[in-house]
């Protein structure tokens, strides 16, 4: 079943990504301006434009210009920047590691403090820690991405002054870089807290009345061993599947977030070269997003896959 | 023509005011739903001040009696603001909100009732929800520019895959009633069943949908204008306040945090909601 599910993820990923591709293409197309024109600059002789033609195709056909446009992206050549004639998968690597870097913070943030908050909200069923941690959790699943990183900026980072809230320092296991990074990831990982703590209080509710924890009980473990060992073991698998469900709300919360703390990742990119219609970027931005998203749903299903058994012989 | 079986109709078994009573969460959401709609309807008559006029006096005020949430960076009363915001704001949500549900559920229905289609149009909607939303609202905005329409586009093309699966699940347990294949008998069209007996007993589930998606559509409208992608500047919509008052977040910050607050109230108030029409309609979906 595993294999089955990763074949046909990988294979609806290929309409995917030539649906985004062919959208990038259509968006080129639509610019009134001659990209030629562009690349040569303002000083170009005609025999020099109707070269670059020439090297992209521009006097092709259409079904031609396309199937070099994906023969250049298979090259990893995405064409260059309008704005600083920077090339677009270069500026695109480097960009990756600050997303890379500032979602992995903010899932070490969110994961534990999720799976411990719902934890305890299922331990106190109905108590007032289980009603206070499904309220945050509302709260939290109803506040705007913005809101969190404003607040965080304001409070803590000016009016108290305590961490810098503009950018990125240096690597993160120096203090300059930390610093940095602890607003964005908190901020970041306020997207997924609420749904993670939901699910586990569900899930391990759910769990509670299997037959495996009541045999555990009468065996006489401990409640705190049968809790941890038994319950809240199981109750991780759909907590998994959740944080790949959620993955979509992440990344627009990163490209927010990013924006917000000028954060130099791939989110920012985005924004600044489709507000300032910087073609050739935005739609290497975009594809790049798609891309990584199709692959973090494969590697959600193998973990998932991973961790229940059953999903594998299914 | 005659009916032959009467589908079910589920009964909302639950006095709605003792409902109310016991949930103050819920009676605190539906109060400021309507104060917000009664609010965005009547805004040229309720706002005290006109939402566009700046003042170079009266620069990011703090929240007074004269100006009851204060004023913006520009010496624009935020009260008023918000009046006309949550207008655009909740006419942008509706909008895409219907788009994605309408098509969505015909999608979900057909698929569901006529077998033969069914696997090429969830394969379909499987390669639509493999576009993240923010993803589609990047793609439609880098297309069409800034601006509402592509705003609305993106939210309802982000609702069409989720709202379809639902419709079809739903469906698909209507089908294989019995009372189908006895209209079926008694020769009604494909349509007219659809129609008349497969939809009105899918509707409970669609309007749970819809009201649990209706919040999250207000969020991602909202960030997306906050990133510059809807309307431009001097319109009040709530995302542009907010990216607007971050030039003075350091010296003013209720100036960007007040818009963020109605904004949040918006969205809890429809997640409650949204939670208390799916206990009422939809037992069975209860986390």
């Amino acid at each position: 079943m595993l294999i089955r599910q990763l074949g046909y993820r990988l294979l609806i990923s290929i309409p995917v990504l030539l649906c985004v591709i062919a959208l990038g293409f259509v968006l080129m197309m639509m610019i009134p301006s001659d990209p030629a024109a562009i690349i040569a600059g303002d000083h170009a002789t005609p025999a020099a434009l109707e070269e670059i033609r020439e090297s992209l195709g521009l006097n092709k056909p259409m079904w031609v210009q396309f199937l070099l446009y994906i023969e250049r992206l298979l090259q990893g050549d995405m064409g260059k920047s309008f704005l600083n004639s920077s090339d677009v998968f270069s500026e695109l690597s480097r960009s990756m590691e600050p997303t890379a870097e500032l979602v992995i913070v903010a899932l070490l943030i969110a994961i534990p403090l999720g799976i411990g908050m719902g934890a305890a909200a299922a331990w106190s069923r109905g108590g007032f820690i289980d009603r206070l941690v499904m309220a945050l959790a509302a709260l939290g699943m109803s506040a705007p991405v913005f809101m969190t990183g404003l607040l965080l900026i304001s409070v803590v980072g000016v009016h108290l002054g305590w961490l810098p809230v503009q950018g990125r320092g240096g690597p993160v296991y120096t203090w300059d870089g930390l610093s940095h990074i602890i607003l964005p990831a908190i901020t970041v990982s306020f997207i997924v807290i609420g749904p993670i703590a939901r699910i586990t209080r569900t899930s391990m509710l759910a769990i509670i009345n299997e037959d495996f924890v009541r045999t555990a009980r009468a065996k006489g473990i401990g409640e705190r061993r049968v809790m941890i060992a038994h319950v809240l073991r199981n109750a991780l698998i759909p907590t998994v599947n959740v944080i790949g469900l959620q993955a979509g709300y992440l990344l627009g919360g990163v490209v927010v977030t990013e924006n917000i703390f000028a954060w130099p990742g791939i989110g920012r990119l985005a924004i600044i070269s489709i507000t300032t219609r910087d073609v050739p970027m935005a739609q290497g931005t975009i594809l790049f997003l798609a891309i990584s998203f199709v692959m973090l749903n494969i590697v959600v299903d193998l973990i998932g896959g991973y961790l229940d058994p059953r999903a594998q012989r299914l | 023509m005659t009916e032959l079986v009467q589908p079910a109709r589920r009964v909302i078994d639950m006095p709605f005011l003792r409902t109310l009573a016991r949930d103050p969460m819920l009676l605190f959401s539906i109060l400021f739903l309507v104060a917000a709609i009664v609010g965005m309807v009547f805004a040229e008559w309720l706002a005290p001040y006109d939402p566009l006029r700046t003042s170079l006096r009266f620069r990011a005020r703090l929240p007074s009696a004269e100006f009851l949430l204060g004023t913006d960076e520009q010496g624009r009363d935020i009260l008023s603001r918000i009046l006309f915001g949550f207008r655009l704001t909740l006419l942008t949500s509706i909008a895409g909100l219907t788009i994605g549900v309408v098509t969505g559920s015909f999608i979900g229905l057909f698929a569901a009732y006529f077998r033969k289609i069914d696997m090429p149009l969830m394969r379909l909607i499987d390669i639509i929800l493999s576009f993240p939303s923010i993803l589609i609202g990047l793609g439609v905005a880098s297309a069409t520019g800034a601006g509402t329409l592509g705003i609305i586009l993106a939210l309802g093309i982000s609702t069409i895959g989720p709202c379809a699966r639902v419709a079809r699940s739903a469906a698909l347990g209507v089908v294989s009633m019995e009372y189908i294949s006895g209209a079926k008998m008694v020769g009604l069209g494909d349509l007219q069943i659809l129609a008349r007996y497969v939809l009105p007993n899918c509707i409970s589930s669609i309007i749970v949908y819809a009201t649990l998606r209706f919040g999250q559509l207000v969020l991602l409208g909202a960030s997306l204008s906050f990133l510059g992608l809807g309307v431009s500047p001097p319109t009040p919509e709530l995302g542009v306040m907010v990216s607007q008052g971050r030039s003075v977040l350091f010296t003013a910050p209720h100036v960007a945090i007040i818009p963020s607050v109605a904004i949040l109230l918006l969205v809890l108030s429809f997640n409650v909601i949204g939670d208390a029409v799916r206990d009422a309609l939809d037992p069975r979906m209860k986390v």
